[in-house]
């Protein structure tokens, strides 16, 4: 196999866009193109992997290919890969795989979402249609539903509390204070997250992400390529993936996502490396409970221990063997759907390459990004290097 | 004064020659039916109740009043004889399986009445109106009507595939069909559930769920095994506790396209 890199990287801010999602995209394109170190030409892209939920319906049909021409790559092949919210990790993976295959030397990967330019009305049927439609849905259940219903049970299985998550939104909101991209810049104290108002019992508001716009484009690389281009890339280690039963009650468990442990599984095993030696992670915590989840299935804690790892700031910037969500995640940094697994590698990249600033983590080498969609009927999770072993 | 008991929600009595079941709720001491219920999932209840206690599953009819594809899609036992002595009658907000003429309907005591404000009523059957209305249409996730009647058996009668797997499957690991497994029983317990807030709740609830002060959802382990996803049945008060025994009854669920849509949802 070829080996891959990320060589450039970039995103539009997250939150509330004032452009059109043409306008978006080609922003996140103008960022990527700027990251890269040498001199690149879009007319060189040989694929375009775009993820997006196409929230809305405005560009339903053909996304790519018209967000493609409106970002100078009219031509290139170009498709829309839709997963849910993880539609962005899934066009990494097939991007990678173009190149790893040798079936191309260099590819966009993007993702967008354009959520805020509906009306009420119209988002609210939007959102959720990620579902099961006919037995969960129309039962009731939402996100949120979902979410709380994983966290009622993780707290009657391992004794775990609202208290903990309430930790992990703190933090959240404290790493996205340093975040020039995130939506929500703004630390809450513990008693302000502790008393949200209510969404789905014993979820509050301040245990959801926000709706948010935005876009962000990769622009990946074979081996040899990359070393034209930069003498910094940021090397793809390991690709898993893996999808689960869509509802949640014909899964076996609540409080462990099947799809996040296979694919991380095989994330670990083709980077030949540990739970243990990630530096950096970018997790999927469009709900608290989900980051604590993550934690647990990703193997930075072990099963039933997610509520002391997050009420005792292991995940905190530089405080722990593995910093987790140190850009605010999609608590704090914002959730544009098919747009932020894309919007965690940008994050990887800065970190990797000792480009992020005041949010720097110490000494990192390694990191992970784990993307979610919907309730966890689909997952990918990637490792990057700053070397490749 | 006739002694009555809670069946699904309703009271239940003994009749001459058979059996009454009538809605508990009252406006203004008016009977009007439980905010997700009618003729038809009355009807569901009362036949479900008369075969419990031994009764034959053989009626003479359904009533105009009813849905009759909800209630042949929910007892699958059913039979429908215009031989049969058992007679099904249509009362105020309440139904009746008897021999012969319509019996009369027995008043409810003040324990067994749920009092429903005026206002709460109203809004109700207005965000009904308007919700079965043909102008109400999915502008995003949508179950088509199609869709929805190829699964009305799993849903009312909890027609299950051999394991039990339920919601049925379009194929095993081997690519193969699962053949018929029975129905499941109508009883489990909270596995995990959820309180909505009006804002929370699915865009199909979206007129009823500020009325109701939210949707209560939550999983059930169904007592032959599989697990569902089920509403909370509207305007009964109750606790919801992972671990507590609940039925599952026939109630309205939402309407679209102009159709109303029912399912099974949870009793404690």
């Amino acid at each position: 196999m070829v080996d891959v890199a990320v060589v450039g990287a970039g995103q539009t801010a997250f939150g509330q866009h004032p452009g059109a999602m043409k306008d978006m995209w080609s922003e996140a394109v103008r960022a990527c193109v700027e990251s890269v170190d040498g001199d690149v030409s879009l007319s060189h892209v040989e694929e375009l992997f775009l993820g997006s939920t196409a929230f809305g319906g405005g560009q339903l049909g053909n996304t790519a290919a018209y967000l493609g021409e409106h970002a100078g790559m009219a031509g290139v092949p170009a498709r829309r890969i839709e997963n849910a919210c993880a539609s962005s990790g899934f066009a990494l993976r097939d991007g990678w795989a173009a190149i790893a295959s040798g079936r191309a030397d260099l590819v966009v990967v993007g993702g967008l979402e354009t959520m805020n330019d509906l009306t009420p009305e119209r988002k609210r049927y939007w959102l959720g249609v990620s579902g099961d439609t006919e037995w969960e849905r129309l039962a009731g259940l939402t996100f949120p539903g979902t979410y709380a219903m994983m966290a009622r049970r993780h707290f009657h299985e391992h004794g775990s509390s609202h208290d903990d998550l309430v930790h992990i939104s703190v933090k959240n909101h404290d790493h996205a204070v340093d975040n020039e991209h995130a939506q929500l810049r703004k630390a809450v104290t513990f008693e302000k997250a502790a008393s949200g108002s209510m969404i789905a019992d014993p979820l509050t508001l301040y245990d959801c992400c926000p709706t948010s716009d935005g876009a962000a484009c990769l622009l990946l690389a074979s081996a040899e390529v990359a070393r034209s281009l930069t003498d910094t890339p940021v090397w793809m280690r390991g690709s898993g993936a893996a999808s689960d039963h869509l509802a949640l009650h014909d899964r076996p468990s609540l409080t462990s996502l099947h799809a996040t442990k296979k694919a991380a599984a095989q994330a670990y095993a083709a980077a030949n490396i540990a739970p243990s030696q990630i530096d950096v992670a970018e997790v999927h915590d469009c709900f608290t409970i989900a980051e604590l989840l993550a934690t647990e299935d990703l193997g930075f804690v072990e099963a039933g221990g997610g509520g002391a790892f997050a009420s005792e700031g292991r995940g905190r910037r530089n405080e722990g063997a593995t910093t987790v969500n140190g850009s605010g995640g999609l608590k704090a940094k914002g959730h544009p759907l098919g747009a932020t697994g894309a919007g965690q590698v940008v994050e990887v990249f800065k970190q990797l390459r000792g480009q992020a600033g005041v949010r720097q983590v110490d000494d990192a080498e390694v990191a992970l990004t784990h993307n979610v969609g919907g309730s966890g009927a689909t997952c990918a999770v990637h490792i990057f290097g700053r070397g490749l072993a | 004064m006739t002694t009555t008991r809670t069946f699904n929600g309703g009271a239940l009595c003994d009749v001459a020659g058979g059996l009454l079941l009538q809605s508990r709720f009252r406006v203004q001491g008016k009977a009007v039916f439980a905010p997700d219920a009618d003729f038809t999932t009355l009807t569901v209840d009362l036949l479900e109740a008369w075969c419990s206690l031994g009764g034959e599953p053989c009626i003479a009819g359904l009533p105009d009043a009813v849905a009759a594809d909800v209630v042949r899609a929910s007892l699958p036992h059913l039979v429908e004889d215009a031989a049969s002595p058992w007679h099904l009658h249509v009362l105020d907000h309440a139904v009746a399986i008897v021999e012969g003429d319509a019996p009369l309907l027995p008043a409810l005591s003040g324990d067994d009445v749920i009092v429903m404000e005026p206002a709460m009523h109203e809004g109700l059957e207005d965000a009904w109106r308007e919700e079965c209305s043909s102008s109400n249409v999915s502008q995003g996730a949508y179950v088509s009507d199609r869709t929805h009647r190829l699964g009305m058996t799993a849903r009312l009668a909890l027609a299950a595939q051999v394991g039990p797997t339920w919601p049925p499957r379009g194929a095993d690991h081997n690519g193969q069909v699962l053949a018929e497994g029975g129905n499941l029983v109508p009883f489990g317990s909270v596995y995990s559930w959820t309180r909505l807030v009006p804002a929370g709740a699915p865009s199909e609830f979206a007129l009823r769920a500020p009325l109701l002060g939210g949707l209560t959802s939550m999983v059930v382990e169904l007592d032959d095994g599989p697990r569902g996803v089920f509403l909370h049945a509207d305007g009964h008060e109750s606790v919801v506790d992972i671990g507590r025994s609940v039925r599952l009854v026939v109630r309205r669920l939402y309407a679209q396209d102009g159709v109303l849509r029912y399912g099974r949802k949870a009793l404690s």
